[in-house]
């Protein structure tokens, strides 16, 4: 549900949204476009992504006006200050870099490494707290997931 | 053998001491994982399934439905208590039932989720009991060209997710229908937007995108405050009051009726239920206009339908042999291992398996009751713990959620990218709701479309002729007639 | 003459210990007794599908003939091209296996895993299906002659489900148009569940399914009626039905068919002890009644047998590939 306080920002939001979802669909049709569309009565497989990446045309484009039309307040407000933008990057960097070493660092270590992120500096908690719950949550979650329920979380460099 | 002594007989089999502990187990961890964000019940059963071989089969699918229908209570107390649903099926009990909890009503949001999740449960295995073999009857009456009208009903559902604006939700819709055509198209198996990655062959799996959704993005927007900020609520009082209970009545009968039906036709199921009986909600209440500010009847509602659609779906698998989801699926296997393909004889060749199974879901609907109604006091002491400290751990369940559908990192790679994108949809003031339902809608649909165009041969004209697909048809344009005529009449946003 | 080879002390002993070594590290001990740790068998799709029942049951088997535990693994995804994708990049230590089948050919023809079918050990093939005809009780074809007749009269006015395309099912409905002489409407459902209800409901005329899927349908009183069986002979579960071949028409993939194979180049000597455990456990009466109570024939083969039926089956199924349509 949209917060009443965010309404003034809406239609700047609008535009930025608009021109993205435009690219999108631009996108999608230039990509889509060595499928066979196929006739309206025995549409091919390209019929349906293209006819979509056209109503989503239509639709940015509808969002674009809206947003010229009503221009709103700076978009810049709604977000975060400068402690609360640094956390969520952050958190973002680490999710990402999860991704990318868990393969190759597995599971265990990788788990470990996003607990201590996560608790010590997006959180600010204390080394006690931090290691504590990294040794806890990646140990306990390897025991549950990878010994009780058998996934085959990836192993990488160590496992016991 | 007439209805009565068959049930009683299968009360017999249901209350067998081991039946009744595979019961116990199944309800269990249909709990447990119900509770997790990330970890569903198909992931679950997938897990279990070979452990299952060495059971005897009805002790195996006792087990496998408890863990089905036990995973639909405890979907909604993370939507609750942290604005995270556990399963896609919880996913607008997220509005009112965190809103409760922001308003120190977490107990009683609990409580009522707990008891219209019983109420329809057991409704809807009487349901089950009375009617199944006629409702079979009914789900094979929907052809390809009743799918396609369904589909195309569900969508408009879209027009009252979107928060404040028709025009974003549409948008938001025409992506996830987008994103749906993402693999090997449904029909002529060609690939379509997959760059050569093998991941995408099979299309965009629902469970990375919708945890990355919900629960990524929730997380990162949660951080923007600072970590002494970022628990909002309090536990505040544990039971529902006895206004509560007025109110959930309508809502949960509503949501028991509309789920049940929904679950008998495949496709949709618990997810699709518990949304249309949100909308349906938003529409019909008597407290329509409080719906999204902690209405009772906005978790009520939608916990009583996808508990009756996962009972629901049961009936083409047990009269048909027909499973209506990839659960039913995994316990269509577990049977045939045993050497039993259900069908239209299972009945009547076995009755133990079929009564047993059904009387055990009376039992397992009790147990849940009983298990998740003191759990209420224990679930709400997580609002005490610190959000550093939870945080990390709900990341943790949605990356092993998101892992655990194919085993691939290239899924976890999913999720974090939909967990970005879902942050800054947020920022920009777009919901995600009809995007997730899109998503779900879309591949079936375009399905339904092509079979029904083939099998008639290019002509639209069954679309109208045939009496199910007409009924939705008008009722889509009903639908449709008061969110257009309202967004045409309102003001666009300043 | 030669002088003879005279080695100072250090060099021989570092010659000794490089040897020792080599007898120690891997290749050796596991020569040493094979198998020696547990058999992991792939399986490219979700747990529940008919392939990971039959690689259940039969390793079962498997392990009291081998003497080591073999664990199913599940690896989905795209078609089957990541499980037999993970399988060939295997090592060859008789370590990892992997099921086959018609899904392993399909999917190299068409190019979603980048070797061909023939490229691994292939160690046996464990079981056959028939793939069976069938239609609505309330239709009005009852034979097939009736039903192809209908369809050339009329040519795609008759309807003919099948579990996707590019599927086997798609071929063999493909395939026995072209054979007839019948052009019939293909119409594609994703899985064979949802082809079923199709043509139990009456929405699809007729449909190509494994006969397993039918058999409880196929009844007196049921919702479907068998009009031909794609087998060789007639099938044990369905003796009534006629086979295809016994109508004149040939050339039409049997049905699906199950077999275990080690990644290519595997050693002579892990082959001939996973082959021997594997004949003698398709002996085992735990798995020939599995085979019985879902309908599916033995028809085992192993050795130069399994590679030729493997060879042909690429062969045969490319050409039909080619010659239909496969985004039709």
């Amino acid at each position: 549900m949209t917060d009443p306080d965010l309404r003034p920002l809406a239609a700047r939001a609008d535009l930025v949204a608009g021109a993205a979802l435009l690219l999108v669909a631009l996108g999608a049709f230039v990509t889509g476009g060595s499928l066979s569309w196929g006739t309206i009565t025995q549409p091919g497989p390209g019929f349906f992504p293209r006819a979509l990446a056209v109503l989503l045309a239509v639709l940015s484009l509808a969002l674009l006006t809206r947003g010229l039309r009503h221009p709103g307040a700076d978009l810049r407000e709604q977000w975060a200050d400068g402690a609360g933008r640094r956390r969520v990057l952050l958190m973002t960097a680490t999710l990402l870099g999860y991704v990318l070493l868990v393969g190759t660092a597995g599971y265990l270590l990788t788990t470990a490494a996003l607990f201590v992120v996560m608790v010590r500096w997006v959180g600010g908690r204390g080394w006690t707290a931090t290691l504590l719950t990294g040794a806890i949550g990646s140990a306990g979650s390897y025991l549950l997931f990878g010994r009780l329920l058998r996934v085959e979380l990836p192993a990488g460099l160590w496992v016991p | 053998m007439d209805t009565l002594s068959a049930i009683l007989a299968g009360f017999a089999v249901a209350l067998e001491p081991a039946h009744i502990l595979y019961c116990v187990v199944g309800v269990v961890v249909g709990t447990v994982v119900g509770v997790l964000p990330g970890l569903g019940p198909a992931a679950t059963i997938a897990l279990l399934l070979p452990v299952t071989y060495r059971l005897e089969p009805v002790s195996a699918v006792i087990m496998l439905a408890g863990i089905y229908y036990g995973s639909q209570y405890g979907g909604s107390t993370t939507s609750i208590l942290v604005r995270i649903p556990g399963e896609s099926s919880s996913m607008v009990t997220c509005y009112d039932g965190y809103e409760m909890t922001r308003r120190g009503r977490a107990g009683a949001a609990l409580g009522m989720a707990a008891i219209a999740s019983f109420v329809a449960g057991t409704a809807s295995v009487i349901g089950l009991m009375l009617v199944a073999p006629l409702l079979g009857r009914f789900a094979l009456a929907f052809g390809p060209w009743e799918y396609a009208s369904l589909m195309v009903l569900g969508l408009t559902l879209v027009a009252y997710l979107g928060g404040a604006s028709l025009l974003r939700a549409l948008a938001m819709a025409v992506v996830g229908l987008l994103l749906a055509t993402v693999g090997q198209d449904p029909v002529a198996g060609v690939e379509r937007f997959t760059f050569g990655a093998q991941t995408l062959l099979d299309g965009i799996d629902l469970v990375p995108v919708f945890m990355g959704l919900f629960g990524i993005a929730e997380v990162l927007e949660t951080m923007e405050r600072p970590p002494d900020q970022q628990r909002l609520a309090t536990p505040g009082d544990l039971l529902p009051t006895r206004q509560d209970f007025r109110d959930s009545l309508a809502p949960v009968a509503r949501g028991t009726v509309l789920g049940f039906f929904l679950g008998v036709l495949p496709g949709g199921g618990a997810t699709v239920a518990s949304i249309a009986s949100y909308v349906t909600e938003k529409r019909f209440a008597r407290n329509r206009d409080r719906l999204g500010q902690g209405a009772i009847e906005g978790v009520a509602g939608p916990e009583a339908a996808n508990n009756a659609a996962a009972t629901g779906s049961f009936v083409p698998l047990l009269t048909l042999g027909i499973p209506a989801n990839v659960v039913m699926a995994m316990m269509l296997a577990a049977l045939t291992l045993h050497g039993i393909r259900p069908g239209p004889l299972l009945i009547s060749e076995r009755p133990d398996l079929f009564w047993g199974t059904i009387t055990s879901m009376y039992l397992g609907n009790v147990l849940l009751l009983i298990l998740n109604l003191p759990l209420v006091g224990l679930f709400i002491q997580i609002l005490r713990v610190p959000y550093p400290i939870l945080a990390p751990a709900i990341v943790l369940f949605c990356l092993i959620g998101a892992y655990s559908v194919t085993g691939q990192v290239a899924e976890v790679l999913t999720m974090v990218c939909f967990g970005i994108g879902g942050y800054l949809l947020r920022k920009l003031g777009f919901e995600a709701a009809p995007l997730v339902l899109a998503l779900i809608l879309g591949r079936p649909l375009e399905e339904a479309l092509r079979q029904a165009l083939a099998l008639s041969q290019g002509s639209f004209l069954p679309f109208l002729t045939r009496p199910i697909s007409l009924v939705l048809l008008l009722a889509t344009a009903a639908a449709l007639t008061t969110p257009l005529a309202r967004a045409a009449l309102a003001r666009p946003p300043r | 003459m030669t002088r003879p080879l005279r080695l100072s002390p250090t060099i021989r002993l570092a010659a000794l210990a490089l040897a020792a070594a080599a007898l120690a590290s891997g290749p050796a001990t596991a020569q040493d007794k094979y198998p020696s740790q547990p058999v992991s068998l792939i399986v490219p799709f979700n747990a529940g599908g008919g392939t990971d029942l039959v690689a259940r049951a039969f390793a079962e088997a498997l392990k009291m003939h081998l003497g080591q535990a073999v664990t199913v693994q599940n690896l989905p995804g795209a078609g089957s091209a990541v499980g037999t994708t993970k399988l060939h990049g295997s090592k060859a230590d008789g370590y990892t296996l992997g099921m086959t089948g018609g899904f392993l050919v399909t999917t190299t023809l068409r190019g979603q895993a980048k070797f061909p079918a023939t490229d691994f050990t292939h160690l046996a093939r464990l079981s056959l299906e028939t793939f069976v005809l069938a239609v609505p009780a309330a239709s009005p074809y009852r034979s097939l002659a009736e039903y192809l007749d209908a369809a050339r009269k009329a040519p795609g006015s008759v309807s003919v489900g099948t579990a996707g395309a590019g599927a086997l099912t798609h071929l063999a409905a493909a395939a026995l148009g072209q054979k007839s002489g019948a052009r019939l409407n293909i119409v594609h459902f994703a899985g064979g569940a949802k082809e079923i209800a199709a043509v139990l409901g009456g929405h699809a005329a007729s449909g190509v399914f494994s006969q397993v899927e039918v058999l409880p349908h196929a009844v007196a009183g049921g919702g479907l009626r068998v009009l031909a069986t794609f087998g060789e002979a007639r099938s044990e579960k369905l003796p009534e039905v006629p086979t295809l071949k016994a109508q004149g028409i040939v050339g039409v993939p049997p049905g699906p068919w199950q077999g275990i194979a080690a990644p290519r180049d595997l050693p002579a000597p892990q082959k001939a002890t996973l082959v021997t455990a594997i004949t003698r456990a398709a002996q085992e009466p735990s798995w020939q009644a599995f085979l019985q109570q879902n309908g599916l024939a033995s028809h085992f083969l192993t050795g130069a047998g399994v590679d030729g039926f493997i060879k042909e089956e690429t062969e045969t199924l490319g050409a039909l590939l080619k010659s239909v349509d496969i985004t039709q």
